[in-house]
């Protein structure tokens, strides 16, 4: 399917699509550039370009140590994605097994899992991270882990519920009949299935995992100075609002529009008649 | 007829002329779902529709009632309930006006002139609210009845219905009744205003057969009481033929044929209405000639036994709860029988009877049961090499069990496109390569005549009966010495059903398959199987030739099932 | 009555088995309490007897056994940093913490209901389309930047209150209310988005299932199908959903008490682990679980009320 024929329906633009593209598009284009290019060193402080408000040398102005906040909002905006996808793909992996095994064989196992799993999503995720963190340290590393672990929970959830209806269908017999495995009717035969449910649980679990980054290096929980992440960024800002607005402002928008365009993409959007 | 009905009759309560309704779909046109249908009703008068699925007869229903979904627009030359237009002309300018004066005209008659019942009664009633609650609303909104006159009026429309116990009825919920209750429920809900008008849109689709004929005669005494005309949608003919006075036939949205009941159906006119008359004829197996030069049925079947049943049990245990004892249900309840070598082999039976289960131990799906089943087949991947080879006459060897199951929509991977499921079974029980899977799938395709192009395409995108070929062919491609076939034709159009029970014999005849056929379906059973057994609360009633049981039936419950 | 057994039952065993992880996330810390209250070179007889003396030698069980019983008795020690006692400290800052949830929860209820009911009815493209964009935009600010944003507007530009000057509600409870709401807005936004979004669908599903169109052709106007028919049924998950939102408020607000410079719970949480200081790490970590856990039982007590097919477990 071309990416046009994707972004309309029935000849009309989808703007959902249209807008969340952008946006994704324009969110991963500065945290890629910003790995190989940016202005200025993003740590190299100017004592004599405190707080400067934005002009042409530096689009964003710069910081209170006079760092470019352009350069840094591009660096940081790689740190906060990569923190995001490395959670996402724990959280996915992790939960597909755990889901899959759980929601497909059932029993006693699935049933002490899943009481344990209600538990744990039943208390807010920061709240476990902060608590991780204040028992493993601080820093990106254990902030990874620890997002990473306490996603699973919410992931092994949509891939089980899949799992629980998908394998009481007809299909799932037809394959036990012809002979194929139970890894294979698992991972062959169900996992297509649940495609939509779990391509809207990575949008969702990325969004989160964004945020979360963001909320921990806010508190300085999170990745540590002098890396550069958005949260981090809004943390140091907020000293100097009324001072720097802009200071918050670059990377307060860039949390805003990543997250926006992902959100927008998953939706499901359209008439469902006929 | 006497000449009293025959005046009420000249007197038109419903007059429906040239009533379309389309859905609206952007930038694609419109997709018109009813064209142009008229048809007249007279008071006290019961009307049949019959039709296939989208043949619009359901639309056309909810046209009348004005319960059309959001995205439909009807149009239409007129529409009267006994002289009162339903649908206002409007031009552009006036949409708003008359849609607001069809709707105030609307909730004045639905509930109190005109009513309807549904197919889904589970779903059709609210589930948060009691049976009393929801019985009475159509006296809150058109009577001005005290709440102990509302009451009375509750539980004599809940008696009429022959409902039991109505005062305990009233603070029950829906999910507490079983599905004849539930449809009870509904027609006594709709007939407590008596309405002159009664809409049933396939009342008794989703309930047993037994259920569904003690449907059919409440509402014909209730209308004929209260002198009610009644509008019954089905897509079963001889429901409509024993109830109706007259019959519409619709095919994709247009009216085929129309008269008095008897005439259609003894004398019906368009090809279309005499192939559904010819679908759903009842009658017993038509004996093949022998295609292909195989021989007859009594030849083939030489004895040789291929499965046999002995005292088979499946016992389903409510594990105990922390407040409840554990409780033993017998699904299946000390069941023999045995299937020859090439025979069809029916088992009949209410929803509930154990049927699907004892399928599903006979199967292998199913571990936990006693008894014994002994399969004189090979296991589905016993001889993966060997299968594939030819013998000289160019015959397959034989593997395993394959199952046929009801829904094509859940049986069939609806990830997957057809071709990789049809290859599935073929990558699991052979060595074959790619280049050689792909020419065995073409020639079976051939076989269920079905058109190569299927391959590439998804499951969503074939028609119900295509879509139960496929799931015959990917049954059939391992050459299974026996096919469970699962109710394999109550999900399909008449004449689909007709089309694959040929199909189904064809292959059958010419491969000398096995088939266990199960349904509840007593004249789809007389129409394909050689012998029959009855099953009622997980026990054998009754087992014999297919003939001698329907023709002289011994048991009280068989006759029951065929309506005696 | 059974099923209220039932739940009772299970809510005991969550909140004890809560308790016990808790216990035992602070139990496996790589540094114990009492490295942690000693100087780096301290010697290991110090540390041994610094261990005997805050009971740290005893079997697993005891101490759990003595965690849970100070745990019920709000004895949780002394904060290692304040050298205070922990339910002191924690009992100055509960109000803060708790009128910012109630205030924030009053909010996301009180904005998202009427949004929802009206946006699940909604019919044009563009009309779907523009709450769809507004929720989604909602939900993506981080609510700490809107606190910043709602700082900077209302706090500098306008000066409708003086951020970081926090108004005890004993004093002046308009005051108190005329600072609390902005925290309360950076709270709420991202919920509310999140909460129109589940009712409209919620409702949306509701409006076409089976038993509205009987309910219409009995003759039930548009709004009564809404109002009698229709909201009940729509209700039933959100009032769960609104447990998950309202533990998220919890979350959200150890965020938003740094922003706002508001002594609560949450900020004193984050410094806390900041300085390793555990005893009230976990005070705040096992109290919170508790308020949870007691919210998710009466969302299950109210949504059997609400709904009369809920039997089992």
């Amino acid at each position: 399917m071309s990416v046009v024929g994707w972004l309309k329906k029935d000849g009309k633009w989808k703007m959902n699509r249209v807008v969340g593209l952008m946006l994704v598009v324009l969110a991963a284009l500065v945290s890629l550039v910003g790995c190989f290019y940016t202005p200025y060193d993003p740590n190299a402080m100017d004592a004599t370009l405190k707080n400067a408000s934005p002009s042409l040398a530096h689009l964003f102005g710069t910081d209170n140590f006079g760092r470019d906040v352009l350069s840094r909002v591009m660096k940081g905006a790689g740190t906060t994605f990569a923190v995001g996808l490395s959670v996402v793909t724990i959280g996915a992996v992790g939960g597909c097994l755990v889901g899959a095994f759980t929601g497909y064989f059932g029993g006693k196992a699935d049933l002490i899992l899943m009481r344990f799993n209600d538990a744990v999503a039943a208390i807010p995720s920061i709240l476990l991270a902060l608590v991780f963190v204040g028992v493993f340290g601080s820093g990106t590393v254990q902030l990874i882990a620890a997002l990473g672990i306490l996603f699973i929970p919410s992931f092994a959830r949509v891939v089980r519920s899949g799992f629980v209806v998908q394998k009481e269908l007809d299909y799932v017999k037809n394959a036990r009949l012809m002979g194929a495995s139970h890894l294979r009717i698992m991972f062959v035969h169900i996992l297509p299935n649940i495609k939509g449910s779990l391509l809207s649980a990575l949008a969702i679990g990325f969004n989160n995992a964004v945020l979360s980054e963001a909320a921990m290096s806010y508190l300085s929980l999170g990745v540590q100075p002098p890396d550069a992440s958005l949260g981090r960024m809004l943390s140091e800002a907020q000293p100097y609002l009324f001072r720097a607005p802009w200071n918050a402002v670059a990377p307060g928008l860039m949390i805003l529009f990543s997250v926006l365009g992902v959100g927008l993409l998953s939706l499901e959007g359209g008439a469902k008649h006929d | 007829m006497t000449n009293e009905a025959k005046l009420s009759k000249d007197r038109a309560l419903l007059t429906v002329k040239d009533l379309s309704v389309a859905f609206l779909r952007y930038g694609r046109g419109d997709k018109t779902v009813v064209k142009k249908v008229s048809f007249q009703l007279a008071e006290g008068e019961i009307l049949g529709i019959a039709g296939e699925s989208g043949s619009g007869k359901s639309m056309t229903a909810l046209a009348v009632m004005g319960l059309l979904p959001e995205n439909a627009k009807r149009t239409c030359e007129a529409m009267l309930f006994d002289g009162m237009s339903l649908c206002v002309p409007a031009t552009k300018r006036t949409a708003r006006k008359a849609k607001k004066q069809e709707e105030a005209l609307r909730l004045g008659l639905s509930g109190k002139e005109m009513a309807m019942i549904f197919q889904e009664p589970l779903t059709s009633l609210n589930p948060v609210q009691t049976i009393g609650t929801q019985m009475e609303e159509p006296l809150l909104l058109h009577t001005s009845l005290t709440a102990e006159e509302r009451k009375a009026a509750v539980l004599t429309a809940l008696s009429n219905a022959e409902l039991k116990n109505g005062e305990q009825l009233l603070s029950q919920y829906p999910h507490h009744l079983s599905g004849g209750m539930r449809q009870r429920v509904m027609i006594a809900m709709a007939m407590i205003n008596k309405p002159r008008l009664l809409i049933c849109d396939e009342p008794t689709t989703a309930l047993d057969a037994v259920t569904e004929r003690e449907i059919v005669s409440l509402i014909r005494k209730l209308a004929k009481e209260q002198n009610t005309a009644v509008i019954f949608i089905s897509h079963d003919l001889y429901v409509l033929r024993d109830l109706c006075d007259r019959v519409m036939i619709m095919k994709d949205g247009k009216v085929v044929e129309e008269g008095e009941t008897e005439q259609v159906f003894e004398h019906p006119e368009r090809t279309y209405t005499k192939s559904l008359m010819k679908a759903a004829v009842k009658g017993p197996k038509e004996t093949v000639s022998a295609v292909n030069g195989a021989v007859s049925d009594a030849e083939a079947r030489d004895g040789e036994t291929v499965l046999s049943v002995e005292n088979l049990s499946v016992v389903y245990k409510q594990r105990a709860g922390l407040f409840k004892k554990p409780t033993e249900k017998h699904a299946v309840n000390e069941v023999s029988f045995a299937v020859q070598k090439g025979e069809i082999f029916g088992i009949v039976g209410e929803s509930g009877c154990g049927k699907s289960t004892l399928l599903k131990a006979v199967s292998g799906l199913l571990t936990g049961y006693t008894g014994e089943v002994s399969l004189q087949v090979s296991a589905p991947c016993a001889n993966k090499e060997e299968m594939w080879e030819q013998s000289p006459d160019g015959k397959k060897k034989e593997a395993g069990v394959q199952m046929v199951f009801q829904d094509p929509y859940t049986s069939l991977n609806p990830a997957k496109k057809v071709g990789w499921i049809l290859e599935e079974p073929l990558r699991l029980n052979t060595t074959l390569t790619k280049e050689e899977r792909l020419p065995l799938v073409q020639t079976i395709l051939r076989e269920t005549e079905l058109p190569l192009d299927v391959i590439d395409r998804y499951v969503a995108e074939l028609s119900g009966g295509q879509r139960q070929r496929v799931a015959i062919t990917a049954a059939l491609i391992t050459n299974p010495e026996l096919v469970l076939l699962d109710e394999p034709v109550s999900a399909l159009d008449v004449t689909v059903q007709a089309q694959i029970l040929e199909l189904l014999l064809r292959l059958q005849k010419e491969h000398g398959l096995t088939y266990v056929f199960v349904s509840h379906d007593m004249a789809v059973v007389r129409k394909i199987c050689d012998r029959v057994l009855v099953m009622k609360d997980g026990k054998v009633v009754e087992c014999g030739a297919t003939e001698d049981l329907f023709l002289r039936p011994q048991e009280e419950y068989t006759k029951k099932l065929l309506g005696e | 009555m059974r099923y209220f057994m039932k739940k009772t039952i299970a809510l005991v065993v969550t909140l004890l088995l809560a308790a016990f992880l808790t216990f035992l996330a602070f139990e496996v810390i790589p540094s114990d309490a009492a490295v942690a209250n000693l100087s780096i070179d301290a010697t290991d007889e110090e540390i041994e007897a610094l261990r005997e003396a805050m009971g740290l030698n005893r079997p697993l069980m005891v101490r759990y056994g003595s965690f849970l019983l100070g745990a019920l008795t709000g004895d949780f020690g002394e904060s290692t940093q304040y050298r205070i006692p922990v339910s002191e400290l924690l009992s100055d800052r509960f109000g803060v913490t708790v009128s910012l949830a109630l205030l924030s929860f009053v909010l996301i209820v009180g904005i998202s209901v009427p949004f929802g009911i009206f946006a699940a009815r909604v019919k044009s493209k563009a009309g779907e389309g523009f709450v769809a964009f507004l929720t989604q935009t909602m939900m993506a600010v981080p609510p700490f930047f809107l606190g910043m944003l709602i700082t900077l507007l209302f706090g500098i530009v306008l000066r409708w209150f003086t951020p970081g000057a926090y108004v005890p509600a004993g004093e002046d409870f308009f005051g108190f209310l005329g600072f609390m709401i902005f925290p309360a807005i950076a709270v709420a936004v991202p919920k509310i988005g999140m909460s129109v979004r589940f009712l409209q669908g919620s409702l949306k599903e509701q409006m076409g299932a089976d038993y509205v169109r009987t309910a219409r052709s009995k003759g039930c106007t548009n709004r009564r199908v809404l109002w009698r028919h229709v909201l009940r049924n729509a209700l039933v998950p959100v009032v769960t959903f609104l447990t998950m939102v309202m533990a998220e408020i919890l979350a959200g607000s150890i965020v938003i008490e740094q922003v706002f410079n508001l002594s609560g719970v949450g900020r004193l949480l984050a410094v806390s682990i900041s300085a390793r200081d555990f005893p009230v790490v976990r005070a705040i970590v096992l109290y919170t679980t508790a308020v949870v856990v007691l919210l998710n039982y009466g969302a299950d007590l109210i949504c059997r009320f609400m709904d009369p097919r809920i039997k089992e477990l």
